[in-house]
């Protein structure tokens, strides 16, 4: 599978100090910022949920019902429509992964943990954060822990997360038109990671070892158009929200896609495009302030976090370059 | 009571019995609850007339493992035969809705306490 192995910031992992969670700061940012995202149809998004479905087909379907056995005693003939029926019951039904719906049969949408793990992956890049995995990662013992970046902002083991994100919503109503069966190669086992660094995979087909095309077994459903989703933010600086936003690929000019999401990323599946589309400040008691002009807003947060550190700016470049790699 | 003069403890008792035995023999075929989820999610998480489900849910234990997803791992061939040969019987055995969903809802929480049970 072609991919590039992005380190992230030098440094080893910083701690910050706690930040309170249950009260609004004033000079902190909270409240929720609505996001859309665009999913184009050349690189389609794959979310699967690990089993399988089986999808009837129409045409041999069809088929099976306008194959008559034919009686009387030309055996040779009933036996060729006999093979033809049974052929035909065999080809009628077709395995396909299922993807995530907001319901059984219903729309497809993008959980709000997909999304919030492959910000995470950006964010952990950007800021010099624990690796959490079983064993290892930051730990908030203590009534103040210290704890790294990424798990101040997204949460650890024994410490609430401060920005969430909802479901994604389909937003066109013939959403049944946006859904295309699509053929992709297996999943294999990954190689083993670089410590340190994080795999990107570009926007290229599969390849083998020898850099041979991979064949396409698996048969899934993809899905591309607008999502709406909503971030709620709680307490996050000025920084914190600027890297959320580079993270979400905010700000992004270059070629490629800002960000990739879901399933099938080595086959290069799941490019998605970030707007704000409406922001709201709580100011505590119920008041809130709208942000004008949200995505303007939102890119000069990403561009002024990104300038505090040179190391960070380029890291972005690197992780922005090699998901737009085509081989 | 019910018409047969049977409790329905009794027969929750019974229906117990065969996911005990089902949960057995699919650890002992190494099949996790991963291969089960295929089968009851179309039975219980997709849409249309109970028959209608049934009658897919029998079409895919069948289809599985000539189909694509036997190439998922080396023993997946040897997981999804084992999988047909265990649970169409039981799909045969118990047409009705609450049968099966107590019999497969059950079969997967006891392969999972055996799978964690094996690795533990």
């Amino acid at each position: 599978m072609p991919h590039s192995a992005v380190s992230g910031v030098p440094g080893g992992v910083r701690t910050e100090a706690f930040v309170p969670r249950h009260r609004i700061l004033p000079d902190r940012w909270s409240g929720s910022v609505e996001l859309e995202l665009e999913a184009c149809r050349q690189h389609p998004l794959v979310i699967g949920v690990g089993w399988v479905a089986l999808l009837e087909d129409q045409t041999t379907a069809r088929r099976r019902k306008r194959t008559v056995v034919p009686r009387g005693k030309n055996l040779q003939a009933r036996m060729a429509a006999q093979r033809a029926l049974q052929q035909a019951q065999e080809e009628q039904y077709e395995v396909v992964s299922e993807i995530v719906r907001e319901r059984p049969g219903g729309p497809p949408c993008i959980p709000g943990s997909s999304l919030k793990g492959t910000v995470r992956q950006v964010y952990e890049l950007l800021t010099p954060s624990c690796e959490p995995g079983p064993g290892t990662g930051c730990s908030a013992n203590g009534s103040e822990p210290e704890v790294c970046p990424a798990c101040s902002v997204f949460g650890g083991l024994g410490l609430g997360s401060r920005l969430s994100f909802g479901e994604g919503r389909l937003q066109e109503s013939d959403w049944k038109r946006q859904m295309e069966k699509v053929q992709v190669p297996l999943g294999r086992p990954p190689q083993r990671p670089v410590p340190g660094t994080v795999r990107v995979y570009g926007a290229g087909p599969a390849r083998d070892q020898e850099e041979n095309l991979r064949e396409k077994e698996q048969t899934t459903w993809s899905v591309w158009g607008h999502f709406r989703t909503r971030a709620r933010l709680f307490n996050l600086s000025d920084d914190e929200l600027g890297l959320v936003f580079a993270s979400l690929g905010i700000g992004w000019e270059g070629p490629g896609p800002p960000l990739r999401l879901g399933g099938k990323k080595y086959h290069g599946h799941g490019a998605v495009v970030v707007r704000v589309v409406s922001a709201l400040r709580g100011m505590g008691f119920g008041g809130r302030e709208a942000i004008e002009a949200p995505n303007d807003w939102a890119a000069e947060l990403a561009r002024r976090a990104l300038d505090r550190e040179e190391s960070r700016r380029q890291v972005w470049q690197r992780f922005h370059q090699a998901l737009a790699k085509e081989r | 009571m019910d018409r047969r003069g049977e409790s329905v403890g009794d027969r929750q008792r019974e229906l117990m019995r065969e996911a005990e035995t089902l949960a057995s023999r699919l650890y002992r075929e190494s099949v996790t609850r991963t291969e089960l989820e295929h089968v009851s999610s179309l039975l219980f998480y997709s849409t249309g007339p109970w028959r209608a489900r049934l009658e897919r849910a029998r079409q895919l234990t069948r289809t599985l493992p000539s189909s694509w997803v036997r190439k998922w791992s080396k023993q997946m061939p040897r997981r999804l035969k084992a999988l047909e040969t265990l649970v169409l019987p039981v799909l045969d055995k118990h047409p009705s809705e609450p049968d099966l969903r107590f019999v497969l809802g059950w079969t997967s929480r006891l392969l999972h306490i055996q799978e964690k049970q094996g690795k533990g």
